[in-house]
């Protein structure tokens, strides 16, 4: 099968020559003599490698701010006789907030909802049991049957091969060996962008001409995920419209359950994410739990609470008429989130079912870890900023929806600084006092009982609900540094705050498994580039 | 207090109209010209240590109209007043003492940059101003908030005084409570009361433009110097009033020579210079024999005409002229210096905040820590010259993060209070190849679009400008042949 069987994305036709160079330079063909050489190369010395610590000043000063003035600040109020008891309980609040919201996602993430209908048993009392336990959310995981024929469904992986070239075709093979196909066929596109030329092309096209339903689409001048999805969306020709990254592993009844929700007439079905590096180290096992936390209880829980969810860049299962006028936004940091609130304010709408599942790879090593989550944050700090207030005007959310989402937009960037004012408090407490004094206030007992339970709470309802049982070491670690790893996650939420703010809208490509980050260029800026293509998870 | 008060009026008009001619926010700067930026840095530091020495000798010597002889034993009378202090500090103090005179050197270079900064182009006045004030305004309400916090834990730990909430409320949402003689704002600094003038500076800039391609340079040059010396010799002779560099007994006060009519010729001379070096032409031309065969005698023209109250008529129009000449010269020469030219370019990025700062700085710092000790102020000088910029960095990395804000919070107000939330509309169909504006700029070119939903149908464009390219959305485009 030939790449151009899809068709290649030359739109750029009658430009000024000008205009075209600014497009052209970024594909580098090399000659064939040299292809083996640069396939020896490695990675990194093609595109670079970044590390965590180039945004150490940035960590510093962010934090300088945030934490060291406030300090010098509340301990000059202290010597001036001031009480901030005050503010630590208006501070305290926000931590009350926080946990009960936790505490009742959680519960009601015990409560299983399922993409097909319970099947009725014929004894009475075994009836009886059913509807008891299914209230309790204690059935048990069952096979997916649906009503109607599914239809024809395309699948869109989107890569960016230098970086994730060791792992496209091992997942093309996991896809086509293992998706039920329905029965109007289907069409599975790979839409890929690449500075250069790569030996795993010739692959991919060997592949392509074996399976015909695979499809290759190289989207010339591309730098970011939404522009090889846009570019996919054109040629798609399935009903259902599957996204996935290079790196996911989907379950083989995926449409059948997806179709189930599409058929009640939602548009997108987002399903669940499950780390499949999970041994690979102590990252990755929270990682790991960290995920089942949010796929299978915080996602689902939303979703059940207000009939709404988010899409989360992978896995998500679109009515193909809905995406294909949704489409993706390459000018933003998140195109996932940013598509989300696009279908939800355009009035469509959006489930997560936590059945449908599909693996990927963590990143394994700390560098990847941060600028992933910078990225996130970075994204969903643009998100907020742009959709809230529209939110709040919508006429397609209902006030229930709209406080929820307030909490998941805005609540949720300015907890970050928020609770980041405690250590500041303590500090300044610890400065004036010689020790941090215990006090009689029931309210600040309270909060920080009801703060430390929400997340041990959080991972025991996770250990019951996860759909890998991962050794039970795994969640008891979780449950031990969860108050570590939230400062983690807060301090690099924080930089990428303060990038987003300062204008900074460059990131990283998330490597895949155990490779280093990336320099990659941001979707918006000017340099050569490719694309960071992993999904967005709040 | 008073002559403090006067000379950083002075010095914030200036500043400020050299900032928002030239600077502005870091990300949309002009090209900059690092001799011009020698001379800000010279002469914010200039002016820190002319404050500085006020008040540390508690205004020991002004210039006053008792004629050149007099005033040159005055220079010799603070020994007296403090024996501390050694003859060699003294001695190096002596130019400080005229630190002012850089007041009216920013007059000229700021009238020369907004002339430089605006090649050839029309100016939109609407554009112009908006953007000028918001320049203006955001580092100085990024200064207040941040000043009221830090004064707040002063005045905590130190069981000193704190401007009382009106006052606070007053610096913290000016231009609401705008005041000409700017009195609530001079509690916090003695030198914020001179917003008002800066934004009178701004409100008069395209207007000066607009004469100056009406009438031409030198009808404008004559008609300004015409008004500026009728309207400075009203100041003396029927005003009753003094330079505000100056002590003195008078019925008008100072303030008529705070006003913009004492200060405009300088200016508009500035204006001028910059029209002729778009020319390759003109004084900031000259070569070094040529600037300080003129400059030096205009100087000291000025200098010695400081000291008469006939003399207070020119010596403002002469001193700017002179100084500036001798300062291009020597910055020129160190500016040929690539890391001193680096330098430059640097630090004169800050002047606008330095001086927003500048007063709060040494202001507390010879409240709370030198009081007359004469080798704490000289060790604290350099410290409050380098804290001070320390400080002006701060307060320019935070401005366009309290901005983005405070904008976002007043959008979002905006937003959920207007009638009916209307979203932008088309109002033209981009198509590829089209040659567009990207925010107002020229010379970019449709590669791309696309159409999304996003509660309509909108267009997002992939533009470039022949050396990048970017995704933006349809509402920063505009045809190219159009303004809106």
């Amino acid at each position: 099968m030939d790449i151009d069987r899809c068709g290649s994305m030359k739109t750029i036709l009658n430009l000024p020559e000008s205009a075209l160079e600014a497009v052209k330079p970024k594909i580098r063909h090399i000659p064939r003599s040299k292809i083996n050489e640069a396939s020896h190369r490695s990675v990194e010395e093609r595109i670079g490698v970044r590390k965590w610590s180039v945004d150490l000043d940035k960590l510093i000063y962010s934090h300088v701010v945030l934490i060291g003035l406030p300090t010098i600040f509340y301990y000059c109020l202290r010597v001036g006789g001031f009480s901030l008891t005050n503010l630590h309980m208006v501070i305290a609040t926000f931590f009350i907030l926080s946990s009960v919201m936790i505490i009742v996602e959680a519960t009601n993430a015990l409560f299983r909802r399922y993409a097909v209908p319970n099947p009725k048993p014929a004894n009475r009392l075994d009836r009886l049991k059913q509807t008891i336990k299914a209230n309790l959310g204690l059935t048990s995981d069952r096979p997916c049957t649906v009503a109607n024929p599914l239809p024809r469904c395309t699948i869109l992986v989107a890569a960016y091969l230098p970086n994730e070239q060791d792992i496209i075709v091992e997942t093309l093979h996991h896809i086509l060996a293992t998706v039920n196909r329905p029965a109007d066929g289907l069409e599975l596109i790979l839409a890929y962008n690449t500075p250069i030329d790569l030996p795993i092309e010739d692959e991919l096209r060997n592949m392509a001409q074996h399976f015909p339903e695979l499809c290759l689409l190289r989207v010339e001048g591309s730098r970011s995920k939404a522009e090889n999805l846009n570019a996919a969306l054109d040629i798609a020709t399935g009903e259902i419209v599957c996204i996935l990254d290079a790196d996911h592993h989907p379950a083989a009844d995926c449409f059948d359950r997806a179709w189930y929700w599409l058929e009640q007439g939602y548009d997108v079905v987002q399903g669940r994410n499950v780390i499949r590096n999970h041994q690979a180290n102590l990252l990755t096992q929270n990682i790991a739990v960290e995920f089942e936390a949010n796929y299978g209880v915080s996602h689902q829980a939303k979703s059940f609470l207000t009939d709404s969810t988010i899409f989360g860049g992978s896995n998500g299962y679109w009515r193909a008429s809905v995406l294909k006028r949704i489409r993706f936004n390459p000018a933003r940091m998140t195109e996932d989130i940013d598509a989300t609130m696009r279908t939800l304010l355009s009035g469509y709408r959006i489930v997560h079912d936590r059945s449908i599942i599909t693996t990927e790879l963590a990143p394994a090593n700390f560098s990847s870890f941060w600028f992933q989550r910078k990225r996130w944050a970075q994204g969903w700090l643009e998100v907020s900023c742009r959709y809230q207030r529209r939110v709040w005007r919508s006429c397609h959310f209902t006030p229930w929806q709209k406080i929820y989402w307030t909490y998941l937009l805005y609540y949720c960037v300015v907890y970050s600084l928020i609770a980041l004012q405690m250590f500041p408090l303590l500090l300044s407490m610890l400065l004036y006092y010689g020790e941090i004094p215990q006090t009689d206030n029931p309210y600040l007992w309270f909060s920080t009982f009801i703060t430390f339970f929400s997340g041990i709470y959080l991972t025991a309802v996770t250990m019951k609900i996860a759909s890998v049982p991962y050794p039970r070491l795994y969640f008891v670690q979780h449950a031990a540094f969860i108050f570590f790893f939230t400062i983690l996650k807060n301090m690099i939420s924080v930089v990428g705050m303060y990038d987003y703010l300062s204008g900074d809208h460059q990131w990283v490509v998330t490597p895949r498994g155990q490779q280093k980050p990336r320099n990659v260029t941001s979707p918006t800026s000017a340099l050569p580039a490719g694309i960071g293509l992993s999904t967005t998870k709040p | 207090m008073l002559v403090l008060g006067a000379l950083t009026l002075d010095s914030w008009v200036v500043v400020s109209m050299e900032w928002i001619s030239v600077n502005g926010l870091r990300s949309e700067r002009s090209p900059r010209i690092a001799w011009i930026e020698g001379i800000r840095i010279l002469g914010v530091v200039m002016l820190l240590l002319y404050h500085a020495q006020l008040r540390f000798t508690g205004y020991a010597y002004t210039p006053k109209p008792t004629g050149l002889a007099d005033n040159l034993q005055r220079l010799i009378l603070p020994v007296g007043i403090l024996p501390d202090r050694s003859e060699l500090a003294h001695l190096l103090g002596i130019p400080a003492w005229f630190g002012f005179q850089f007041i009216d050197v920013f007059v000229l270079i700021s009238g020369f940059c907004l002339v430089v900064s605006l090649p050839g182009q029309p100016l939109d006045s609407g554009r112009f101003l908006r953007r000028r004030l918001v320049r203006v305004l955001w580092p100085f309400w990024t200064t207040a908030w941040m000043a009221y916090l830090a004064l707040w834990a002063i005045a905590s730990i130190t069981h000193t005084a704190i401007p009382n909430l009106w006052q606070i409320f007053a610096a913290t949402t000016f231009p609401l409570l705008f005041s000409y003689n700017g009195e609530p704002l001079m509690s916090t600094s003695s030198s914020w009361w001179v917003m008002s003038l800066i934004l009178s500076f701004v409100l008069l800039a395209p207007f000066l433009c607009m004469l100056l391609q009406r009438w031409g340079a030198a009808n404008l040059l004559l008609a300004s110097t015409v008004l500026t010396l009728g309207y400075r010799a009203l100041a003396v002779r029927m005003f009753d009033s003094y330079p505000t560099y100056v002590i003195w007994e008078g019925a008008s006060g100072w303030q008529p020579f705070a006003s913009v009519l004492a200060k405009l010729s300088t200016f508009v001379l500035g204006m001028v210079v910059g029209h002729f070096y778009l020319r390759h032409r003109g004084p900031a031309l000259w070569t070094a024999q040529k600037a300080l065969i003129v400059g030096i005698p205009v100087y000291c023209l000025g200098f010695v005409a400081q000291f008469y109250r006939i003399g207070w008529i020119v010596a403002d129009l002469l001193v700017p002229i002179g100084l500036a000449l001798i300062c291009m010269v020597i910055c020129r020469f160190l500016a040929e210096n690539y890391q001193l030219e680096a330098f430059m370019l640097k630090l004169g990025s800050y002047s606008y905040s330095y001086f927003l700062v500048q007063g709060l700085v040494v202001d507390r710092t010879m409240q709370l820590v030198i009081g007359g000790n004469p080798v704490r102020y000289d060790l604290l000088l350099p410290v409050m010259v380098a804290g001070t910029l320390v400080l002006a960095m701060i307060v320019d990395y935070v401005t366009p993060l309290l901005r983005r804000i405070v904008g976002g919070i007043l959008r979002d107000i905006d937003y959920v209070l207007v009638a009916t939330p209307d979203l932008p509309r088309s109002l033209w169909d981009p198509k590829i190849g089209d040659a567009v504006r990207y925010r107002g700029e020229a010379g970019w070119t449709v590669l791309k679009v696309e159409k999304l939903l996003d509660e309509r149908d909108c267009l997002l464009c992939q533009v470039s400008d022949g050396h990048r390219s970017l995704w933006v959305n349809e509402d920063d485009l505009e045809p190219a042949g159009e303004r809106s």
